[in-house]
C-alpha cells in the first residue's frame, strides 16, 4: 500500500517501512520547517516513519519517502 | 475520617479559588487585561520572535502574560509554551524566553507532528517535542519545581501515553499523564514510591493538568483547577539526566508516545493550592480569547 492509498481515519495504523540505509539518511534531518524525521523500530524491529512525516515532507532532498511502501504499525512493548 | 478530611479540604478549596476568580474575572470585565495597548514587554518579545501572529493572537498573550504577573506565577516558569500561530515554527517558542535556541529551552519537534491554530498533536506513533531542558541541570529535587499541560483530546487508553516528562530510569521520574494506562497521575521521584494517582483517571481527558510537588514533600496532581490525588512522600531520588519532552516519555530515545493535543504547557518551580487553581483560570481565559477552550 501507498500513501496516495491511504484515509485519513488509516493514517494512525500504518507507517513508512525503510532500509537501513534509508533510516540512516533521514537522522537528523528536516522533513518541514522546525520539524525533524524521527525514524523508530517496531515491535518486528522494522525501521519505520509516520504517515505524517512522509505527507507533510517539503524537503527536496528526501520526497522519496513519499513514495515508501506502509506497513500496519505495531508498538514495541514498553518495559521498564 | 479520611474522607472527610478530603471533603473539608476540597470545599475549602473551591470556596477560596472560587474568590480568587471573581476577582480575576471582575478584572477582566473591567477591562484591566484587554488592552491592547499596554503590550508588556515580554508578550511584545515574544510577539516580536514568532512574527506573524494576528491582532487577536498578540492580544491573547498580551492579556496571558499579564495576568501571569499579577498573580505571581510568571516568575515561577521557566517555560511557557502557548502553541500559537498553527506551525512548528510558531510553537516552538518559549514565552518566558523568546529566542531560537536550544539554550532557551526552544521546543525541537521530531516524528509526525499536526500543527494547526487549536495546537500541535503528536501522533501517538514517535512524536514529541523537546524542551531541552534537563530537569537534573536545573532544578534543585524534585520539591522545587511543576509541570503543566493543557490537553483538547478526550482519550483513554489502556497503554502508556505520557504527555509531558523526563524518565532516565525507573527511581528518577519526572512524568505526568491524562488517561494513560486508563489512570491519571503526576510521578516525580521513584516511580515505585513518589506519585499522585487517580486511578481510574479523570473520565475526560480535556483541560489543564498540573502536577506540583510543594516544599512539604506533597505531591500534588489538579485537573482544570481541582485537586485530584495527592500524596505525602520524602523524595530521595535523583531528578531525570534527560530533557524534558511533550508528547511522550524520553526515556529510551521514546516510549509512551502521548496522543493528546497541546494548547499550552509549562515548566516552572513549585505552584501552591491557590497558584493551580488560579493557573487554570488564566490558562482557560487564554484559550477562551483563541477560540479554542475546552
Amino acid at each position: 500500500m501507498k500513501l496516495t492509498e491511504l484515509t485519513p481515519e488509516q493514517y494512525l495504523t500504518y507507517v513508512g517501512l525503510l532500509t537501513i540505509e534509508q533510516k540512516d539518511s533521514l537522522i537528523g534531518q528536516l522533513y518541514m520547517a522546525d520539524s525533524y524525521f524521527n525514524p523508530i523500530q517496531d515491535y518486528y524491529e522494522n525501521w519505520v516513519i509516520s504517515v505524517e512525516e512522509m505527507s507533510q515532507c517539503i524537503n527536496p532532498e528526501f520526497m522519496w519517502v513519499k513514495d515508501l511502501d506502509l506497513i500496519e504499525y505495531r508498538p514495541k512493548e514498553f518495559i521498564l | 475520617m479520611n474522607g472527610l478530611t478530603n471533603g473539608l479540604y476540597d470545599g475549602l478549596l473551591t470556596g477560596q479559588g472560587n474568590g480568587l476568580f471573581d476577582g480575576l474575572n471582575n478584572g477582566l470585565n473591567n477591562g484591566l487585561f484587554n488592552n491592547d495597548s499596554a503590550n508588556d514587554y515580554n508578550a511584545l518579545s515574544f510577539i516580536n520572535a514568532v512574527g506573524t501572529l494576528t491582532s487577536r493572537e498578540a492580544n491573547a498573550i498580551n492579556v496571558l502574560v499579564y495576568q501571569l504577573k499579577y498573580y505571581k506565577i510568571w516568575n515561577k516558569c521557566v517555560a511557557i509554551y502557548p502553541f500559537i500561530g498553527g506551525t512548528a515554527s510558531t510553537h516552538k517558542f518559549n514565552l518566558v524566553s523568546p529566542l531560537d535556541s536550544n539554550a532557551a529551552y526552544r521546543l525541537t519537534f521530531s516524528g509526525g507532528w499536526t500543527h494547526s491554530s487549536t495546537g500541535a498533536l503528536p501522533n501517538g506513533t514517535n512524536a514529541f517535542a523537546n524542551t531541552n531542558l534537563i530537569p537534573n541541570n536545573f532544578f534543585r529535587n524534585y520539591n522545587s519545581l511543576h509541570l503543566s499541560f493543557y490537553s483538547r483530546t478526550n482519550s483513554i487508553t489502556l497503554t502508556g501515553r505520557v504527555d509531558i516528562g523526563s524518565q532516565s530510569a525507573a527511581n528518577r521520574s519526572l512524568l505526568m499523564a491524562y488517561g494513560s494506562y486508563n489512570q491519571t497521575y503526576y510521578y516525580s521521584g521513584d516511580n515505585l514510591l513518589n506519585f499522585a494517582v487517580q486511578n481510574p483517571g479523570v473520565a475526560d481527558t480535556r483541560g489543564l493538568l498540573i502536577g506540583t510537588t510543594t516544599a512539604y514533600n506533597r505531591l500534588q496532581l489538579f485537573n482544570n483547577g481541582r485537586l485530584i490525588a495527592s500524596d505525602n512522600d520524602v523524595i530521595s531520588a535523583s531528578l531525570p539526566t534527560l530533557n524534558i519532552w511533550i508528547g511522550a516519555n524520553s526515556n529510551s530515545g521514546g516510549v509512551e508516545w502521548g496522543n493528546k493535543e497541546c494548547a499550552f504547557a509549562s515548566i516552572g518551580y513549585s505552584l501552591n493550592n491557590y497558584e493551580c487553581i488560579i493557573l487554570y483560570q488564566i490558562v482557560q481565559n487564554y484559550q477562551s480569547l483563541l477560540g479554542r477552550q475546552v
